[in-house]
């Protein structure tokens, strides 16, 4: 088997807190040694409470934020030894969805410009043929390109969102919570569209979420986190037939059932 | 686009009138009379009834008011004979204890309140734009600290007292600056710049204040916004993203910058007062003092009107920097 497109081992965070105010000197510890892998084409689906550190963990696969000790290998390179220069490379070929699609795109840029951003990022042009497929491959018309974010709901923007995670062809994708800030109603929509694009284009994913029943049905693996640790991990269907942690127990007894999209 | 213009100077025009009557009202609520000033001293009351007469002061505010705007289109003429003063149209007044027509005395004043507004709304962006932006990069340093405490100081002091410092420091004590007076542009450019650098001191201190202040919050607010996140994390450069944030910005500086510079170019009493320059705001401040309604009329329409055109152009640069605010 090739090398895992990310590889985390023994990864640290501590944020410094201000003042020596109740955590006390040390900081807050958001990720405590935490090791996991994702393979290529793999969706790996990270679940735990709000504040369990997910977020952060899945912000140091790009390098967005810097592990305090421990190491992290993306698509084969050690993120600590790229340079500027390098992080910017290696994001064209990780690409990250945001939680919130209307503050994750620029107010005041049209689909086409966020789209071309990507582009002239990493100092390459683009024809409008290539954005108009790039919109349909998320099931949107060419006409959102001349839209302004205010002009589209909620999962249009998450699916605008999504293009922009697609061009220029990434391997893996590191979706923060792209469902929560969604009506239930689109939030199927766009899971089903997270996960075509992992089975017809081979892309990995790494999925952050507090809902059990979503990573559930749209991740191969599940890795459990509470308080910075990763407490259980294990194939999907498993974890959520018999949890071992009795943080998982919890979280998948507080899984409505009703929630789940047939 | 030019329908929009268009529109907004009708409506412009019909706010000016109604700034010129309420000005009028006010000034004849104020029971003061112009006449007074004029008939010296002695005043027997029928010289003073005949000053009144002459200068058409006797005349009821309405009157006085319907006489003005006609005297815009016709022009306006005082007294009779050998005395009689026209003022061509269009015709904003007559100044009588300067023997001018306003228009003519707005003309005069001008230059001294361009320079002075000049080089203080450019020195009060370079200051305001710089300290804020240093302030929200490193955001809790030295620059930060220093500014925030400059910005908090410029925006609780008085201007005379700043203006009073400035002069009693740089020019009492020190005597590096002219205390007062003001050398045209043309004359001799160092002499101009030299004899303004006091006021503009002053004048930017405290504008500055607010530029500072919104720049850093402004800044801040950009900066850990999602979408900037969101190209960093697709990889843009540092400097692209930076590009991004400047634009984010400009519009609430821009709403403010425009503001600021009418305000300026209308006259400022305060500053023109304390390094006795003779701008506009100080020939308002005359006018009242003489209780002149044709100065005070004048200059505070000649003002409205700059305040007007100020926040048009800003409106119509809105659009420009964020394409949300579209035609309404």
């Amino acid at each position: 088997m090739s090398e895992p497109i990310l590889e985390m081992t023994d990864v640290s965070k501590r944020y410094r807190t201000a003042g020596g105010f109740g955590r006390g000197r040390k900081g807050f510890l958001a990720v405590d040694g935490v090791s996991l892998h994702v393979e290529r084409g793999e969706a790996l689906g990270l679940v735990g409470e709000s504040g369990s550190g997910k977020s952060t963990l899945a912000r140091m696969a790009n390098g967005l934020v810097v592990p305090t000790s421990g190491t992290v290998r993306t698509d084969g390179q050690d993120i600590a030894r790229l340079g500027r220069r390098g992080l910017r490379r290696l994001r064209r070929n990780v690409a990250m969805v945001f939680q919130d699609p209307l503050a994750s795109l620029n107010p005041r840029q049209t689909v086409r410009q966020t789209l071309e951003n990507v582009f002239r990022a990493h100092g390459e042009t683009t024809s409008t043929a290539e954005l108009v497929a790039l919109l349909e491959s998320v099931g949107l018309g060419a006409d959102y390109l001349g839209r302004y974010p205010h002009e589209a709901s909620g999962g249009q923007l998450q699916r605008v969102a999504v293009a922009r995670a697609l061009a220029l062809k990434p391997d893996l994708i590191i979706a923060d919570e792209p469902t929560s800030a969604l009506d239930v109603s689109v939030r199927a929509q766009i899971l089903n569209l997270l996960a075509d694009l992992q089975r017809d284009q081979g892309i990995s994913f790494l999925h952050v979420s507090h809902d059990l029943a979503v990573i559930r049905l749209y991740s191969d693996r599940v890795a459990v986190m509470q308080r910075g640790r990763i407490v259980e991990t294990g194939p999907s269907d498993e974890i959520f037939r018999s949890p071992q942690h009795p943080c998982t127990r919890a979280l998948v007894e507080a899984t409505p059932e009703a929630e789940l999209p047939a | 686009m030019i329908v929009y213009i268009a529109r907004r100077m009708v409506t412009a025009v019909f706010m000016l009138l109604a700034i010129a009557f309420v000005t009028i009202a006010l000034f004849f609520g104020a029971s003061k009379d112009p006449a007074r000033a004029m008939c010296g001293k002695p005043c027997p009351p029928e010289t003073r009834a005949k000053v009144s007469a002459y200068m058409q002061t006797d005349q009821s505010a309405v009157w006085q008011y319907t006489e003005f705007v006609k005297g815009l289109f016709v022009g306006r003429t005082y007294g009779e004979g050998a005395q009689q003063v026209h003022c061509d149209a269009p015709c904003f007044g007559y100044s009588f204890p300067n023997r001018s027509d306003v228009t003519t005395l707005i003309a005069e004043r001008l230059p001294v309140t361009l320079s002075l507004a000049f080089g203080a709304a450019v020195l009060c962006l370079v200051v305001g734009i710089g300290l804020g932006a240093l302030s929200a990069i490193r955001k809790g340093g030295i620059v930060d600290r220093f500014s925030t405490g400059f910005a908090m100081f410029g925006l609780s002091v008085p201007t005379f007292l700043v203006g009073l410092l400035v002069l009693q420091v740089f020019g009492f004590m020190l005597n590096a600056l002219p205390y007062s007076g003001f050398v045209s542009f043309s004359e001799s450019p160092t002499d101009w710049a030299w004899h303004l650098i006091g006021p503009w001191m002053v004048l930017s201190f405290i504008l500055a204040a607010g530029y500072i202040r919104v720049t850093r919050t402004q800044l801040l607010n950009e900066l850990s916004a999602d979408h900037l996140v969101a190209m960093t994390a697709r990889g843009a450069s540092t400097r692209q993203v930076n590009r991004h944030a400047v634009r984010g910005v400009m519009v609430p500086v821009v709403a403010m910058f425009a503001l600021d510079v009418t305000a300026l170019l209308g006259g400022s009493v305060i500053a023109e007062k304390v390094f006795s320059l003779h701008g506009l705001g100080d020939l308002l401040l005359s006018g009242v003092n003489e209780s002149d309604l044709s100065i005070v009329v004048g200059v505070t329409l000649f003002s409205a009107f700059l305040i007007i055109v100020g926040n048009l152009i800003a409106d119509l640069l809105m659009p420009l920097l964020d394409p949300r605010i579209r035609r309404a």
